[in-house]
């Protein structure tokens, strides 16, 4: 019953922090796919040493520190240094990330706000792309055009998604 | 390396700079230009900045859900709003946005020109209801479409049209005298009395839990054929495109048919089905304590013909064995297989103390994945709610192609997520089922779904020989 309830509270805690971890993750190793595998075995880590976390303390930097560590064992399993950034770098960005997390939830607010006025094209296209998940030679061989062309037009998309939103930000007054 | 520079990039290299950012998360840059961009990361903070927002913009489009515009916008994709929290897992209370706080603001601004349209204090009134419970959007508007957004702790008199307007949206209306009526996803709910709780259900689905109500002022649910006199009693009531129906779990309820100027009396566990020239009278189905469905049989009667209910398409897993239809819905956290049957079929089956659910499964790609089950209750005139739900522990690893896998688990390792408040006891409804697969979408394949009772005190994977 006891352990009924630590897993409860460990979905509870874990669910509200869990695209938090990802961001975080993604930021050290950006590449989705490995991003995943690491935070699915960051998350385990997390519920095995549950039974150490000071309930009195906030979960997220308690998490952090175990996905940190997850992304340099993963790095190092894989060497991935070679590939994405180096140590030094990676631990500027971690750091980065963590001081400006008050900015970066203001601009995923005013994304929200951009999504929803972008027109039917462009939201058809990141439907297909995101939310079903075709990838990006699929989608461009199903509309007959080549893979390049469509990463510009996305390429195109993600452009406008960031300017609105730091034209967003920039009018509550954060400095960019 | 030395410590990360502090100097202002060009307008050329910040748009360079897009370029190469879209091309990483693309899996499209080349060594020389990840080269170039570790440069441009490690001189320049805006540039990692620049990056951050990417990972963010990455994160916020991979939790895209598609959803429908209101019928009156025709068939247009929109984006809804993008929650930061997955709904498999204990849904967390919603936070208000500033966005949400200044809809309720000006609410308040605009209640004070519409005559009571909208009224935040509270008097001892019987016709008077709070909202107890929000969930997602819920909007009442006045006659000129003026719309405003509500909360827990609102309260509604007369003349006002309440929204449930979109899918996972609902909201609870407790008045004075103890009564509780339910408004579910989708739904529109009309109230023009002030002396009398006469609501018009326009469409979608309610429940209710009625106190007693005086003599010659009870409460009436309107639909557009038919009118239900309530005195006090529980009941669900759901208005579909082409019939209304109205379930009674607790007393009687009187049901007038408005075109056949007919009534009838709708006892506990029955419910009826109002068409537009006639009702049907029947026994709310009790359902079994033991199921399976193994695909292998013929196709069903239900599932012959279009392969549609109620106009929704309806697929099934590709790749699963047999006929057996299920629902695929593409949500935040992954595509959605809901098996289950059409209405008017007895539901699938109730779960017990000791009930087990077993299923098999296949994921056809080496990825790490992670498939949840959720069941949900299934009772005629009442929207499905979520009741269990299995997350964590033994249903992830990495798919094998071709490989079979069965999974049996006891209900004590499925995660109660509803509140528990109005809940029905276990045995009394029937349950459907919800697979959902993460990270290896669409990939999921089913087989065989079966529901047995005792045998099985913790979760079971096993390969399928």
């Amino acid at each position: 019953m006891a352990e009924r309830v630590e897993k409860d509270e460990f979905a509870a805690l874990y669910s509200r922090v869990h695209l938090d971890l990802l961001r975080y993750i993604l930021t050290l190793l950006p590449d989705r796919h490995q991003a995943e595998d690491v935070l699915q075995e960051t998350a385990r880590l997390l519920w095995q040493k549950f039974d150490q976390f000071d309930q009195e303390r906030p979960f997220l930097p308690w998490a952090r520190k175990f996905a940190y560590f997850e992304v340099l064992k993963h790095r190092k399993k894989y060497a991935i240094r070679t590939k994405y950034f180096a140590d030094e770098l990676i631990e500027t960005i971690a750091t980065e990330r963590i001081e400006k997390d008050e900015m970066f939830e203001a601009g995923r607010e005013a994304l929200n706000d951009c999504m929803a006025s972008m027109d039917e094209k462009s939201s058809e296209l990141l439907i297909d792309r995101f939310s079903k998940g075709i990838a990006l030679k699929e989608l461009a061989a199903r509309q007959n055009r080549t893979a390049n062309s469509l990463y510009l037009v996305m390429h195109r998309i993600r452009q406008k998604l960031i300017r609105c939103v730091n034209n967003k930000l920039e009018s509550q007054g954060w400095a960019l | 390396m030395g410590a990360m520079s502090e100097k202002l990039m060009r307008a050329e290299d910040y748009d360079y700079l897009h370029r190469l950012l879209s091309k990483l998360f693309e899996g499209m840059l080349s060594d020389d230009e990840k080269v170039i961009l570790e440069e441009h990361l490690t001189r320049y903070p805006e540039a990692r900045q620049l990056y951050m927002q990417y990972v963010d913009l990455e994160v916020e489009l991979s939790c895209l859900v598609e959803a429908e515009a209101g019928a009156a916008e025709g068939k247009s994709i929109t984006f809804t709003q993008i929650t930061k929290k997955p709904t498999t897992v204990l849904p967390a209370p919603k936070p208000k946005t500033m966005r949400r706080v200044f809809a309720m603001a000006a609410g308040l601004i605009l209640a004070m020109g519409l005559g009571g349209f909208l009224m935040m204090d509270r008097d001892p009134d019987p016709q008077l209801a709070r909202l107890e419970r929000v969930e997602g959007q819920v909007i009442i508007e006045n006659g000129q479409g003026e719309r405003i957004e509500l909360g827990v702790g609102d309260t509604l008199r007369q003349n006002y049209v309440l929204k449930t307007p979109l899918p996972g949206s609902a909201a609870a209306l407790r008045y004075d005298d103890g009564t509780v009526v339910r408004l579910w996803q989708e739904s529109v709910l009309v109230n023009k009395q002030a002396t009398r709780k006469d609501l018009m259900l326009r469409r979608g689905s309610l429940s209710a839990t009625v106190s007693s109500q005086k003599e010659n002022n009870e409460m009436l649910i309107r639909t557009e054929c038919a009118t239900a006199t309530v005195v006090g009693t529980q009941f669900s009531a759901m208005v579909g495109k082409e019939r209304t129906e109205l379930a009674v779990f607790e007393g009687v309820i009187q049901v007038r048919h408005h075109q056949q100027d007919q009534s009838v009396d709708v006892k506990q566990g029955e419910y009826v089905l109002i068409g537009a020239g006639d009702m049907q009278l029947r026994d709310i189905p009790r359902p079994s304590g033991t199921w399976q469905e193994n695909f292998d049989e013929p196709q069903k009667e239900y599932a012959k013909g279009s392969g549609n209910w109620n106009g929704e398409e309806h697929v099934q897993p590709k790749g699963s064995k047999g006929f057996m239809q299920a629902e695929k819905k593409i949500e935040k956290d992954g595509v959605h297989y809901t098996v289950s049957v059409p209405p008017d079929a007895n539901g699938l089956f109730a779960i017990h103390e000791d009930s087990n659910l077993g299923f098999n499964y296949r994921i056809d790609v080496s990825k790490p994945y992670q498939i949840s089950i959720t069941t949900r209750t299934f009772q005629p005139g009442k929207p499905p709610e979520a009741v269990y739900t299995y997350t964590n522990g033994d249903l992830h690893g990495h798919g094998v192609e071709n490989r079979w896998v069965e999974a049996r688990i006891p209900l004590k390792d499925f995660r109660r997520i509803s509140d528990g408040s109005n809940d029905p006891p276990l045995g009394d409804v029937a349950v459907e089922v919800i697979f959902k697969s993460v990270n290896t979408n669409p990939q999921l394949k089913v087989d065989k779904v079966w529901n047995a009772r005792g045998g099985v005190d913790r979760c079971v994977i096993k390969a399928v020989e």
